[in-house]
């Protein structure tokens, strides 16, 4: 790319080109129709005689016999220079200076007719209304090079393949569980993405079918992964891995999923003794600390294991990390791994049953955000 | 009341203290609820209304479900206290069904349903005390809810009434008292950017000739609306994306 003030030196250097190039563009103003890309046989039939008459006309007004296709090329190169010149991506930041005839030619293709030509693409939270960009959605304005999109700060959970999810059994069906994941669409649990019991290679026969009811059940608890995203939405879980499978002694917060950061790990073992899964869906599930080598065996992660007695102090803990998770959520703070952990520790001047109070909840999340403030400050 | 009480006095101002052409005070919040995706509470004067939106989510209904839309499905109700005297029901009787309706005709014309096949979307708007204005004050609240549920609507749609006071002077956003004394009340529901009108409504018969100065009466109260209620999500975005660092942005 030459620098755009090479360009608009150009113009007074060489005149004659460009006032050819103007000339040229402003016997197609009247003729736009050829810039028409439709293929329905009337447009097409219109298009050809205006290519015809304007070919005439340009004969007679510039005075050089041309052929159809030579004109052709010629319009379909200036083309590619104004395209490349307005070209987002290309020229970065700097301003686009544009000649008379460069201008008159963009706003020809344009036109309303032309798609080809719009500077942005409509991504998601837009909409388009009369050639303009607008938001549908009230959030964070996302540009990657021409696609626009508006990503709203609190909405269902849009799932991505990958991300961890703590889910609620809703319904038990053929081949498949339905799952509540807080999503647009209940997620599907197919009975061929989860691990039964007897290991990798089983096969999945009709009896295990009948028997899955067995393995979860209505009002169960898992957590999974997004495997894959149906044509229509639908979210494709799988608990093809010894982390994932059916929660037992827990309690379950709910959150907004937009609160909770995206981070390379979702399972935590929090120092005090708590175990914590931040599903991507905005699900948190608080449980007793999971021991690493309690996740072997075969069993498929469909084990329940209620009769274990959790001490009192974890118990009390748990109780804690809930109560924490509230007080950051309800002042919008992002949770994940480090919040929570300085939420805990700022909240241990309270009895559990006092961080309810609003103003307690309040202090909480103050004194966190000033904490990681600190450590953002230590860090760079 | 006297019926011969002017509801314009000679020197242009109304039982309330407003002038013809002023809104009563609003005031609203966003987010008030933790449970459903989107929630607002708008006071307009004395009326105030809760509003909830849970969803999109799966169509509980499988017969309804729509393959490419999603339902609009919408609650009307008033809490029992709301009025002067004592409600038997809060809702189900013929009046909140026919709220309910029209919530759900304004609210179709600018959620854009075709983003969610097979889903299904529920408003809910509770009315805490009625003092007129309140249809409009439920289509506020409820554009504000949806609004704060991140689900993509294509405009505001802000409704606001107005009526005629003396034959002459057309007066905006009527309250109560007004209602009671005045005469013929003009609803209209408008999308105020690109002035199309989703939903009018007249409660009494009323001559011809003075309906275009009412109805712009109106329809310039439904612009005044929107720009509050646009600050108002202004502040809550601003508010809200400050204190998550704007949510897992990735520029």
């Amino acid at each position: 790319m030459n620098s755009d003030s090479d360009n608009s030196i150009s113009e007074k250097e060489v005149p004659e080109k460009s006032s050819a190039n103007l000339k040229l563009t402003e016997i197609l103003e009247k003729y736009h129709i050829i810039f028409k890309k439709s293929q329905v046989p009337k447009i097409k039939e219109k298009k050809k005689k205006h290519t015809k008459k304007f070919i005439k006309k340009y004969i007679v007004q510039i005075v050089k016999n041309i052929s159809e296709q030579q004109l052709k090329r010629k319009i379909q190169n200036m083309k590619t220079e104004v395209k490349k010149k307005t070209d987002i991506s290309a020229t970065g930041n700097k301003n686009i200076i544009l000649n008379l005839w460069e201008r008159q030619l963009l706003t020809l293709v344009e036109g309303k007719e032309k798609p080809s030509f719009s500077k942005d693409t409509r991504g998601h939270g837009t909409y388009e209304e009369d050639g303009d960009l607008k938001a549908s959605v009230a959030g964070v304005k996302e540009q990657v090079n021409k696609l626009i999109s508006v990503r709203p700060l609190k909405s269902r959970y849009d799932g991505q393949v990958g991300e961890v999810l703590v889910g609620r059994i809703m319904e038990v069906q053929q081949k498949r569980w339905k799952v509540d994941t807080n999503a647009r669409l209940d997620s599907a649990l197919l009975i061929s993405s989860v691990n039964l019991p007897g290991g990798e290679l089983r096969k999945r026969s009709l009896q295990d079918q009948h028997s899955m009811r067995q393995y979860l059940q209505e009002g169960d608890l898992i957590s999974a992964e997004v495997q894959s995203i149906f044509v229509d939405g639908t979210l494709s879980l799988h608990t093809r891995s010894l982390r994932y499978g059916k929660l037992a002694q827990g309690i379950l917060v709910k959150v907004f999923p937009s609160l909770i950061k995206k981070t390379k790990l979702h399972y935590h073992n929090l120092p005090f003794g708590v175990g914590i899964i931040l599903g991507n869906n905005g699900y948190v599930w608080i449980s007793p600390p999971v021991s690493t080598t309690e996740l072997e065996g075969n069993e498929g992660g469909f084990v329940q294991n209620l009769e274990e007695v959790i001490p009192r102090d974890i118990r009390e803990a748990m109780a804690r990390v809930r109560n924490c998770i509230l007080a950051l959520a309800q002042s919008y703070m992002m949770l994940f791994n480090t919040s929570v952990v300085v939420a805990y520790e700022e909240s241990l001047k309270y009895a559990v049953h006092e961080l309810l109070l609003p103003e307690v909840m309040i202090d909480v999340a103050l004194l966190t955000q000033q904490r990681m403030n600190m450590m953002e400050d230590y860090e760079f | 009341m006297s019926k011969n009480k002017e509801l314009i006095s000679k020197i242009g101002l109304r039982l309330d203290g407003r002038r013809a052409d002023e809104l009563r005070r609003i005031r609203c919040k966003m987010g008030v609820f933790a449970q459903p995706d989107g929630s607002a509470y708008i006071e307009q004067g004395l009326t105030k209304v809760l509003a909830a939106v849970y969803g999109p989510h799966q169509v509980k209904n499988r017969q309804k479900a729509q393959h490419d839309t999603c339902i609009i499905n919408t609650q009307f109700s008033m809490a029992v206290f709301s009025t002067n005297e004592r409600k038997k029901r809060p809702r189900g009787d013929r009046k909140s069904t026919e709220m309910s309706l029209h919530l759900q005709q304004a609210l179709a014309a600018v959620i854009e349903t075709d983003l969610y096949p097979w889903s299904q979307i529920d408003v809910y708007v509770e009315v805490l005390h009625a003092d007129g204005g309140i249809y409009p004050a439920c289509v506020n609240a409820a554009t504000l809810a949806i609004i704060d549920a991140g689900i993509p609507i294509k405009e505001y749609v802000c409704a606001c009434t107005a009526t005629l006071a003396n034959n002459e002077i057309p007066m905006l956003d009527i309250s109560h008292q007004e209602e009671v004394l005045g005469g013929a009340t003009l609803t209209v529901a408008a999308l105020p950017m690109s002035g199309k009108i989703v939903l009018m409504e007249m409660s009494q018969r009323f001559h011809l000739d003075h309906l275009p100065k009412v109805l712009n009466k109106a329809l310039e109260g439904c612009k005044d609306i929107k720009v509050i209620l646009d600050e108002a999500v202004k502040n809550h975005v601003a508010e809200m994306g400050s204190s998550t660092g704007w949510a897992n942005s990735r520029t």
